[in-house]
């Protein structure tokens, strides 16, 4: 396990590397520069910036500089904020990894509660409501929800604020985190159930029935346990996607998160914005997906890496 | 397993998110100290009142730097902070900021001799002194700050030829030898040549390349705000970011930068140095803070006004006519029309759209104010000027308007006689729900209308402007707004030389070049003036490279005890209502 896992981190390297290049390439070749505006730039002006921003050397210079900065750990500087990148990715990441595990705990345990009820009513109403909670929730785009949510809790109700984010305080927390995290709950719900359905029919249940076994110990014991694993292969790419920030959740409470400086820095052409939240994003999901394939292992004995 | 049990499944599941939204409900609010006033004692209804805190909304600015800024939200956001020796008053007339008077002109109008207020401090207690003065001019002129909004100080003596001495081969080189390293001795002998000095600690210098007819109103400008030379020394030093500046500044406006959140929020107090005389209005901050709140989304914003997380918001113009349904009978409501005019810009180098009458039967044939009906709320003024009335040389906004008028007949006839359009338009509109609305609303207008067929592109903003700028375009929704309330602002650099500035339609009239030549330094006011209301004139006749259709209006909601921002929104408003007067802000009892 342990050279697995060595051999994965090490294979990040020529993964970041790829991507970077990817990026680099296709964020010079789009038309449109960081100094584009609608108040067009004198000459001068624009010169000096592209001197300052190092934008004046050829592209392979830039290239290079950039990946010896790189290597150095240095992503460079933000040209619409004049600040270091690393700053930037820093102070969203800590919003995001905050918002994004709340809404993926929300969203596990809402999505699990909802597909294990649907699973043991089946064809019941409890079935029925798990199912169309689960329907709603994959089919509304969040941002409509949020703001279903703010106009009720927040306007109508006063219960909740319309604006920020704060750890531990549920006026801030409970919308932006419902908000995010009702659509992977939804699809957990759908996975759950189908994973649910197919354990509670296989013989070994039977038989543990059979036994007079109590009925929370089936589930719990021999059900859930085995009907992880479908689960266990969403829940990588769902942490991955929740806690790298989203545009739509932080534009609709407000909060700095790193979500909003993606979209922003390839609106704005933000050349190190863009190189530094990809790679960024690149770096988390790639260990989400390390993580999980180390939990199949944890989840499943029959799951060995040499 | 009996229903009864599954149904407890369902039912727990339903009690925890019922526990969890009323757990919301009993949390503390932190925020919105929206009655200020409420702490302070009561006095008569509508009085102002000392204290509170005020949380507005705004855009997060992208730089705080004077010297380098060019967004409305920077600018508007460094007048909070810093002032310059003169501020425009309500008349749009330089007031004495920190200068003492106006300044003493020379005979032939290139040197300006301005005296300095004794006594001013900067917020930390140093000395303001003329010293700091001229390190901000240097700033603005030094290429490694590369100031977006250096241009406007061409005419002081030698600040082109230091900024240009770094560009490469193909920028204007000015009189220097341009391409030269950032320390070499040509650069810093470029630096000294700067025509800004100190006399003495109260007396600064200033010659000009030319006469300067509208110096003394630069001087107002956020380019020109002074340095805390104690704290940045070098005019090639960086200036702070948001975050950093925090104790890392001084300020000589009206409040001081105590807190700043990067991309949520920015807080103030009062400056304890600053005094009425520096403020147009006389007044000094009454408010113990104010909290700017960044909120891209004025959708956003609108909802945190409704609970009262915000006690004033830029409203949201897709919802504007429930919005002033809602807020106009209780005063929240302000429409407020800005020194901004929109058109539709045409290309003159692609024929037909070289003839006037082609021109003009574009114009005619769109019901503009049907497309700001429809694609902005009826948000912005319709118009038919180009320079806006209450700038010198503005008209307002009936002017020409029979010329200008929505006459589909006639715009028919006008192309048949001109002998119509043999090919599909190049129509170039910016990715937006506005904007996409009106270039679809302009397609279908030419289509229905004239049976012009024109191919929108839809792109994002920094491909729209290279497209601009490479005029590869036929139609173009594009416009303007103003920096500085003189009708030079609305001509240098757009209509003046072709290919030249924002002029990419190609505007090239000999009238408004030798005008332009005989008045951009014409110390006679009235003679420039009117130089400039004839040049307007001809834009909007010849329909130069834009047919204008609207002033740009922003809509705004104030609770109904702050005091100072309605009261004081004018032109001059940068980016929130009354944002050059913060001075002004504060409560007052219900």
């Amino acid at each position: 396990m342990t050279a697995f896992i060595i051999r994965r981190v090490l294979w990040t390297i020529p993964v970041l590397w790829a991507i970077a290049t990817v990026t680099f390439l296709l964020m010079h070749a789009v038309p449109g520069g960081p100094f584009d505006r609608d108040k067009e730039l004198p000459a001068t002006v624009r010169q000096n910036l592209e001197r300052k921003y190092g934008l004046d050397k050829p592209l392979h210079e830039q290239y290079v500089q950039y990946l010896t900065n790189l290597a150095k750990g240095d992503l460079g500087i933000s040209m619409r904020q004049n600040r270091p990148v690393t700053t930037i990715i820093s102070e969203g990441l800590t919003v995001s990894l905050q918002l994004g595990v709340t809404a993926f705990i929300f969203a596990t345990v809402f999505g699990m509660s909802m597909g294990l009820i649907a699973a043991l009513n089946h064809n019941r109403p409890g079935d029925y409501a798990g199912v169309f909670v689960a329907t709603v929730g994959s089919s509304m785009p969040n941002f409509i929800l949020a703001t279903f949510l703010v106009i009720i809790f927040s306007v109508q109700l006063g219960w909740t604020d319309v604006l920020g984010w704060e750890m531990f305080n549920p006026r801030k927390m409970i919308l932006p985190s419902v908000a995010l995290g009702i659509l992977p709950a939804a699809y957990i719900a759908r996975i759950t159930r189908a994973s649910m359905l197919e354990v509670l029919g296989q013989d070994y249940i039977r038989t543990a029935r059979a036994k007079g076994l109590a009925e929370w110990a089936i589930i719990l014991r021999h059900s859930v346990k085995n009907a992880m694993i479908p689960i266990l292969t969403v829940l990588g790419p769902i942490f991955a996607i929740l806690v790298t920030g989203s545009f739509i959740i932080e534009t609709s409470f407000a909060i700095n998160g790193v979500g909003r400086h993606f979209v922003s820095a390839i609106s704005s052409r933000d050349y190190g914005l863009i190189m530094g939240t990809t790679l960024f994003f690149a770096l988390i999901i790639t260990f989400a997906n390390l993580a999980v394939d180390i939990l199949y292992a944890v989840v499943d004995p029959r799951v060995r890496y040499g | 397993m009996s229903v009864l049990r599954n149904w407890r499944y369902l039912l727990l599941s339903m009690v925890a998110i019922g526990a969890l939204v009323a757990l919301a409900a009993c949390g503390g609010d932190d925020e919105g100290d929206g009655g200020g006033g409420e702490e302070s004692p009561s006095p008569a209804a509508g009085e102002r009142i000392d204290g509170g805190t005020l949380t507005v909304h705004t855009i997060e600015p992208q730089s705080i730097d004077p010297h380098f800024s060019s967004f409305a939200q920077d600018i508007s956001f460094e007048r909070m902070f810093w002032r310059g020796l003169y501020s425009l008053d309500t008349d749009n007339e330089p007031f004495p900021a920190y200068a003492d008077g106006d300044p003493e002109v020379s005979a032939d109008g290139t040197v300006f001799t301005v005296n300095l207020k004794e006594g001013a401090l900067w917020s930390d207690g140093e000395p303001l002194t003329a010293d700091d003065w001229v390190l901000g001019f240097l700033r603005t002129c030094n290429p490694v700050n590369a100031g977006e909004y250096q241009y406007l100080l061409s005419n002081l003596a030698g600040c082109d030829d230091y900024f240009n001495a770094l560009a490469g081969p193909d920028g204007d080189p000015g009189t220097t030898d341009d391409n030269l390293a950032a320390d070499s001795p040509e650069v810093a002998a470029l630096h000294d040549a700067v025509g800004v000095k100190a006399i003495d600690d109260t007396t600064i210098e200033f010659t000009l390349a030319n006469p300067g007819p509208t110096f003394q109103t630069i001087l107002s400008l956020w380019m020109t705000f002074p340095v805390p030379a104690h704290l940045l020394p070098d005019p090639g030093q960086p200036w702070p970011a948001g975050p950093d500046a925090v104790g890392a500044l001084a300020y000589n406006g009206p409040y001081e930068l105590t807190e700043y959140v990067a991309g949520t929020s920015a807080t103030m107090v009062s400056n304890p140095n600053w005094k009425a005389e520096y403020s147009p209005l006389d007044a000094v901050p009454t408010l113990d803070e104010i909290q700017l709140r960044f909120i891209d989304d004025h959708a956003v914003a609108q909802r945190a006004y409704e609970t009262d997380e915000l006690q004033f918001a830029l409203a949201d113009l897709t919802q504007l006519e429930s919005t002033v349904n809602q807020f106009e009978p209780t005063g929240e409501y302000l429409k407020l029309v800005r020194p901004s005019t929109r058109g539709l810009q045409m290309q003159l180098e692609h024929p037909p759209l070289d003839n006037l009458d082609v021109r003009l039967a574009l114009g005619k044939a769109i019901d503009w104010q049907q497309m700001i009906d429809r694609c902005y709320s009826g948000g912005h003024e319709y118009t038919t000027t180009w320079i806006p009335q209450g700038i010198p040389a503005g008209q307002p906004t009936g002017y020409q308007a029979d010329l200008y008028a929505y006459n589909v007949a006639e715009a028919q006839q006008m192309l048949e006689d001109a002998g119509g359009i043999d090919r599909e338009l190049v129509l170039v509109v910016r990715l937006g729900t506005e904007t996409q609305c009106a270039g679809a609303f302009i397609k279908e207008a030419l289509r229905t209308n004239l049976g012009v067929t024109a191919n929108l592109e839809e792109l994002e903003g920094p491909v729209r402007s290279a497209r601009f700028r490479e005029e590869t375009f036929d139609i173009f929704p594009g416009g303007w707004i103003q920096d500085y309330p003189d009708p030079e602002n609305w001509v240098l650099g757009q209509f003046d030389e072709p290919g030249v500035g924002l002029n990419h339609y190609n505007c090239d009239d000999p009238e408004i070049q030798e005008l332009v030549a005989d008045n951009e330094f014409n110390l006679d006011q009235a003679a420039r003036i009117s130089a400039y209301e004839r040049i307007n004139e001809i834009i909007v006749t010849e329909v130069c490279g834009v047919f204008p259709y609207y002033h740009e209006a922003e809509h705004y909601l104030v609770k109904p005890n702050v005091t100072g921002l309605l009261e004081n929104a004018t032109g001059q408003d940068a980016s929130m209502a009354g944002d050059w007067a913060i001075e002004t802000w504060g409560y007052t009892s219900q």
